[in-house]
């Protein structure tokens, strides 16, 4: 087995355990961390699958598919944690 | 014989498995976030195993580095909020053969791969704009992702400001270190260094607009830390403006090239390089200043 | 020139979003209508186009597909941003004066609205346009963040509440949908869906990417049993967002998930898998029905109204002809104006009112008979009654369903129609019958005419694309899939 396959593999993994941990887990912050690590999962596959080409040089299309992605899940999970502070801040004042 | 190269990807995939799972089972909402910037940590050095460089720098800059300081800044006020009743044994079993269902459906969807043609890029690099392969994709052929990429990132700090209700400037509770301070004043000249190193390795090595922008926000969120500088209110005076700089940037080059030749975002022959150029400048202020945003919205005093 | 008209259909909202961004608090609300005009004045010459010379495709670049991102202007396309556009303009005039009015009793985000709706509106358009997989990834998670925080607009802790579990779900669907893309590239070596096409050949990989597109775009599309999110994020948005998201924003990845799926998966030979969507088609047109049925408050009961019409939309994927297809797009169309003008007149309802409860409603018909008109002419399209759009659709759906002997659909198609008239019907009975009685200090409040008269236009749109079907259905007819004609 190559470890380009090895590490997709692994990402399928992640993505199955995150997504169990998005079903079983009730905290908004655990199912957002669990999200984070199912965007990794797949941009593992991703990344695996530059290196399944013939050749040295990986395909650089999914590099470029992971990056754009870290900065969308970023820029998510940060509008996600500003939610859930202003939430929780409400429930406060309302008691 | 295994090789220890592969026994080495093997161990490492293991342990970023092992994390995942500890990530979850955490007992306090604290252990899970640590759990999972080490993970992040351990899939930076994933990305250097799998010939991601630039991968590899923005999951350790972003990734690891910012998400782990969003998620440890929220946790004080997330503990407090009140959470919907935790799922029943039935719906934990139900989500677990669903996990397991999904891992095979993978697991046999990837090992069948059949070989994909390649894209053409022999032919289409030596007429991009950058020489980087990732850095040509990226600014080039799919310039119009970043463009909308951009976009994202101006659109959630957007997001995050139309949740407050505090008009005073955010500042963040500053940890009062005179250790902190000293490293601040020690680091700053150097991320800002390191910052424009990256900018311009980017054209032809791996480096670019993403880890640049994340160098300096990485240098903001540890100057408001330290509260050596008074609080600035990124909604207020020129900041927008710098703010939005990398999206209207993009804008003006689309419109620009539209006009030029009749298609958006074609580079006229000769001026690509300088073009994408000032698109990565405009996406490192984007992004620098859009994580500081990201940090600081919801800190002000009157929403604390 | 017409491959400017495509790119600017994206790129002007977007701009005028920044620069309404840089603009002080109270003068983002006074652009906001001009904002709203100059993004739709591309669109004229566009359809104009289309309509004589046909799809318009644009290589952003210069870069051909593989390597490069195409965007693809054919009549599906131009009907959903002709569609959009058509919403945007009433609502337009309508948001302003409802946020003033909003901001009277205690409401804020009017300053907010403007830009998260250019955002919200550029993403849209993108979506329908996109010919790329990877490209509409970005647009729906552009499209979904400002979903979100235009919900969180509403303020309150329910509103937050639903926004934040609109969010975590709109990422999970996000990820799903981008692994199943992960998959096609992996057995494709491409993102363009029409070299995917061609490309793609009948495997594991290919079966996994449509589980997954399917069930990250139905999350999103709000099927049964994946729309929980769906009520309690419609209903407690301001009046105009609720509009947005029941009208458009739940529909586009709808759309992608068409496309996709004619385009790719049928020709596969997949077709078969459409039968579970089917059946949750007919589910979700009973259940939704039968919810909104038991409602009492009237946001809620429009939500649901929305859980139940988009049941039809997945009656498509069983059907699998051409006239099946174009109903649908034509019933999405209908729904999606009729169910803006439903909202708006129920937001102006409750702004009037103040209170939501179905109960209040007693006499309010009123102090405002245009708003209740416009009830009514909005319930003649959902319910499916000539002369409205809804009526025209939902016969073409009949029928196809018919030909094709498919009798599940038939039912749940005539049921759903008499469950829509007797869940439409207690919005009018309480309002046509008894006297107001006054409940609070804002209790009958006459509402101005910038309020009343936007959603009537909406409701009369639905009704006049009864009588005009012939048009959107020629604009449609050359952009059907393939596997269909």
């Amino acid at each position: 087995m190559s470890s380009a396959l090895w590490f997709s593999l692994v990402g399928a993994a992640l993505v199955a355990i995150a997504l169990y941990g998005v079903f079983a887990e009730h905290h908004p912050l655990r199912r957002l961390i669990a999200l984070n690590m199912m965007a990794s999962g797949v941009f593992l596959v991703l990344i695996g699958l530059a290196r399944q080409l013939p050749g040295r040089v990986p395909d650089p299309v999914p590099h470029a598919m992971v990056l754009t992605g870290i900065v969308v899940a970023v820029s998510a999970t940060a509008f996600a944690l500003a939610l859930l502070r202003r939430l929780s801040r409400v429930q406060q004042e309302e008691g | 014989m295994i090789s220890p190269v592969l026994l080495f990807d093997l161990l490492l995939g293991l342990s970023l498995l092992w994390l995942a799972w500890r990530t979850l089972a955490a007992h306090t909402l604290f252990e899970a976030c640590v759990s999972f910037i080490v993970f992040g940590l351990l899939m930076a050095l994933s990305w250097v195993r799998l010939d991601a460089p630039d991968v590899a720098l923005a999951e350790a800059a972003v990734g690891a580095g910012l998400t782990g300081v969003l998620l440890l800044g929220a946790l004080e006020r997330a503990e407090r909020a009140r959470v919907e009743a935790a799922p029943g044994p039935w719906w934990r079993r139900g989500a677990g053969l669903s996990a397991l269902l999904l891992f095979l459906l993978l697991a046999a969807a990837l090992i069948t791969l059949p070989p994909r043609p390649p894209l053409p890029l022999q032919e289409a690099l030596p007429l991009a704009a950058a020489e980087h392969p990732v850095t040509a994709v990226l600014l080039d052929f799919r310039a119009w992702d970043t463009l909308l990429e951009s976009a994202v990132l101006v659109l959630a700090v957007v997001a995050a400001w139309s949740l407050e209700r505090s008009v005073s400037p955010p500042r963040p509770a500053p940890v009062c270190s005179e250790v902190l301070r000293s490293l601040v004043r020690l680091l700053l000249p150097f991320s800002i260094l390191s910052a424009g190193y990256l900018l311009w390795r980017g054209g032809h090595a791996p480096g670019g607009a993403f880890q640049a922008g994340t160098v300096l926000a990485a240098a903001g969120i540890l100057l408001l830390l330290s509260d050596l500088r008074r609080p600035f209110d990124l909604r207020r005076g020129y900041w927008p403006l710098a703010l939005l700089s990398g999206l209207l940037l993009f804008i003006a080059v689309a419109l620009g090239t539209l006009g030029y030749g009749g298609t958006a975002l074609d580079y006229p022959p000769g001026g690509g390089a300088a073009l994408v150029l000032l698109l990565e400048l405009g996406l490192t202020v984007t992004i620098a200043l859009a994580f500081i945003a990201l940090f600081s919205s919801g800190r002000s005093r009157g929403d604390e | 020139m017409s491959e400017a008209l495509v790119v600017l259909m994206v790129l002007l909202p977007l701009l005028l979003a920044g620069m309404l961004l840089l603009a002080p608090g109270g003068w983002r609300q006074r652009m906001g209508l001009s904002a709203t005009l100059l993004s739709v004045a591309p669109l004229p010459p566009l359809l104009w186009s289309v309509w004589h010379s046909g799809v318009v495709e644009v290589a952003l670049g210069g870069w051909q597909p593989p390597l490069g991102i195409a965007l693809r202007a054919d009549g599906l396309a131009l009907l959903l941003l002709t569609l959009t556009a058509l919403i945007a303009l009433p609502l337009g005039l309508h948001a302003g004066p409802w946020f003033r009015a909003h901001a009277t009793v205690g409401g804020r985000g009017g300053e907010w609205f403007w830009p998260l709706w250019l955002f919200l509106w550029s993403s849209l358009n993108l979506l329908f346009l996109a010919a790329d997989l990877f490209n509409a990834y970005v647009g729906l998670e552009l499209g979904g963040l400002a979903a979100v925080a235009l919900v969180a607009l509403g303020g309150g802790r329910d509103a937050l509440q639903a926004a934040l579990r609109y969010l975590l779900l709109a990422l999970f669907a996000s990820m799903l949908y981008l692994l199943g893309v992960a998959l096609l590239y992996g057995a494709g070596g491409t993102l363009d869906l029409a070299l995917l096409g061609g490309r793609l050949e009948s495997g594991v990989a290919s079966r996994a990417a449509l589980v997954l597109i399917t069930l990250g775009l139905s999350l999103k599309g709000a099927l049964v049993p994946f729309h929980f999110w769906l009520p309690p994020a419609h209903a407690t948005a301001p009046a105009p967002v609720s509009a947005l998201l029941s009208a458009l924003v739940v529909k586009a990845p709808l759309v992608l998930l068409l496309r996709i799926w004619f385009e790719l998966f049928v020709p596969l030979g997949f077709g078969a898998a459409g039968e579970v969507l089917t059946l949750l088609g007919v589910v979700a047109i009973l259940w939704g029905s039968l919810q909104a049925l038991r409602q009492q408050r009237i946001k809620p009961l429009v939500a649901w109204s929305t859980v139940a019409q988009l049941g039809y939309l997945f009656l498509v994927f069983a059907i699998a002809t051409g006239l099946a297809w174009s109903a649908t797009l034509l019933h999405l169309t209908a729904h999606a104006l009729a169910k803006a003008a439903l909202f708006l007149a129920a937001g102006n309802i409750v702004l009037a009112l103040g209170d939501d409860r179905l109960s209040s409603l007693r006499g309010a018909s009123h102090g405002m008979p245009l708003t209740f008109f416009t009830v009514g002419l909005a319930g003649v399209s959902l319910m499916g009654l000539p002369p409205s759009g809804g009526f025209v659709a939902k016969w073409l759906l009949l029928q196809a369903a018919l030909e094709q002997g498919r009798w599940l659909p038939v039912v749940a198609i005539l049921a759903g129609s008499l469950l829509a008239a007797a869940y439409l019907f207690p919005l009018l009975r309480h309002a046509l019958t008894g006297t107001l009685k006054p409940t609070g200090e804002s209790a009958g409040r006459s509402l101005p005419l910038r309020l009343e008269l936007p959603p009537l236009l909406l409701a009369l749109l639905a009704l006049l694309l009864g009588v005009l079907a012939s048009w959107p259905l020629a604009l449609l007819k050359p952009a059907m899939p393939v596997v269909l004609s």
